[in-house]
């Protein structure tokens, strides 16, 4: 194993524990995020770059925007059952 | 080696059920399942590595550019 | 149950799931030992058998191009369902016609720029992964999704995003159609002509390196490209439609 595949190892594992251990919904969004771009990185560096590839788009653009709005919708839901 | 390959696997499937149990509301408990879906991608990648491989890319393309390219991602063309 | 019972249930059995994933783990070969056979056969068949370079896509869709198939249809699945479900929420009563105001985008000028001059690249580069899908890493569900991004960046960029009330979003829905309907409209043209169900030799083989080259395999990448593509951006309008009427009823 290189020094690159067993940084990204760690920070990978460093990532995915920010990911569940944070508390409110929008910060886990942008955590998703970065440990998603850590996951394509950590998966060209294993020789896999068609899997790399969905991973940037998928865990760095497709999911964070959707939990995004998700979070949108169920704050304005809140809003309108207040009043 | 070995074991931070495999241990990251298992920590991230542990650390996301963690999150699960500690999320306040859904959208928590989809986003730490994500967490345990990477796992597996982790798993399925470590198991399936070959020390000093290259890319599943047979190159024996002729163009400059393209040639750049995969020698980056470490695959030669073929002889 | 009490928050604080839950939690020591969990960790008592969390530590019996972590002993069994140590005693799995353990008997594994050691990293960077492929010891199975199926790599090696697929690199040696991918080259002379198709005259394709990328084995990955030689893989997916070729040799195991049914499970392709039902990968497709589970997107596919998806996209349905999610049209299915957040529609039938829409009971709030129509606005009238001046939504023009409120669909303005109120997000700042750099995200705006920097959004506009990256969607037509991003949309290039999806092109690109999708028709070099049998030659060069990417393929159709690579540059498919990146297409699917590139409406995520133009609505960051502030595109006025004008849904009619009830009806889907038509250019996400055809596209996504279209390319289920390719892809097996291609398996059944392998059945036709060379006697099996998504069989991808009845194109001819090209050469080696060549964009027109593994037989059907290019056609069937454009196929799952705009599936995949039509099937998020289905996905995604769905949900900014679901904020855009929440916004426009608080």
């Amino acid at each position: 194993m290189t020094v690159v595949q067993a940084v990204l190892f760690v920070l990978v594992g460093v990532g995915g524990g920010c990911v569940a251990l944070a508390r409110d919904p929008l910060r886990q969004a942008v955590l998703a995020g970065i440990f998603g771009l850590l996951l394509a990185l950590l998966f060209f560096a294993l020789q896999a770059p068609d899997v790399a590839l969905s991973q940037i788009v998928v865990g760095g653009v497709a999911l964070p925007a959707m939990i995004l709005l998700a979070l949108a919708e169920v704050r304005s839901h809140e809003e309108r059952d207040k009043e | 080696m070995t074991a931070l390959a495999y241990g990251v696997a298992a920590w991230l499937l542990l650390i996301g059920l963690v999150g699960i149990v500690r999320s306040r509301n859904l959208i928590g408990v989809v986003i730490c399942l994500s967490v345990v879906q990477s796992s597996t991608y982790v798993l399925l990648l470590a198991i399936g590595y070959r020390s000093g491989a290259k890319a599943p890319i047979l190159a024996a393309v002729s163009w400059p550019g393209t040639l750049a390219f995969l020698r980056y991602l470490q695959i030669e063309r073929r002889p | 149950m009490s928050r604080g019972a839950r939690f020591v249930l969990f960790g008592v059995s969390a530590a019996g799931l972590a002993a069994l994933l140590g005693w799995a783990f353990a008997g594994l070969p050691d990293f960077g030992v492929y010891a199975g056979r199926y790599g090696r056969i697929i690199a040696q068949l991918a080259e002379p058998d198709r005259a394709v370079t990328n084995a990955v896509t030689f893989t997916a869709f070729d040799v195991r191009a049914v499970d392709t198939l039902v990968e497709e249809f589970i997107v596919f699945a998806s996209a349905i369902a999610a049209v299915a479900l957040l529609r039938h929420q829409r009971d709030e009563p129509e606005e009238p016609e001046d939504t023009a105001d409120l669909l303005r985008p109120r997000t700042s000028p750099a995200l705006r720029i920097v959004s506009a001059a990256l969607a037509g690249p991003t949309v290039v580069i999806a092109l690109d992964l999708v028709a070099h899908g049998a030659l060069t890493p990417g393929g159709g569900f690579q540059g498919g999704i990146v297409l699917a991004a590139t409406a995520v960046v133009m609505v960051a960029a502030g595109a006025r995003v004008r849904l009619p009330p009830d009806e889907p979003p038509l250019l996400g829905e055809m596209m996504h159609g279209a390319g289920a309907a390719g892809f097996v409209l291609l398996g059944l043209g392998g059945l036709v002509f060379s006697g099996a169900f998504l069989s991808t030799t009845f194109a001819g083989h090209g050469t080696t390196g060549a964009l027109l080259s593994g037989g059907a395999i290019p056609l069937l990448n454009v196929a799952t490209g705009f599936e995949v593509a039509g099937a998020v951006i289905v996905i995604l309008a769905e949900f900014l439609e679901q904020e855009m009427l929440a916004m426009e009823g608080s």
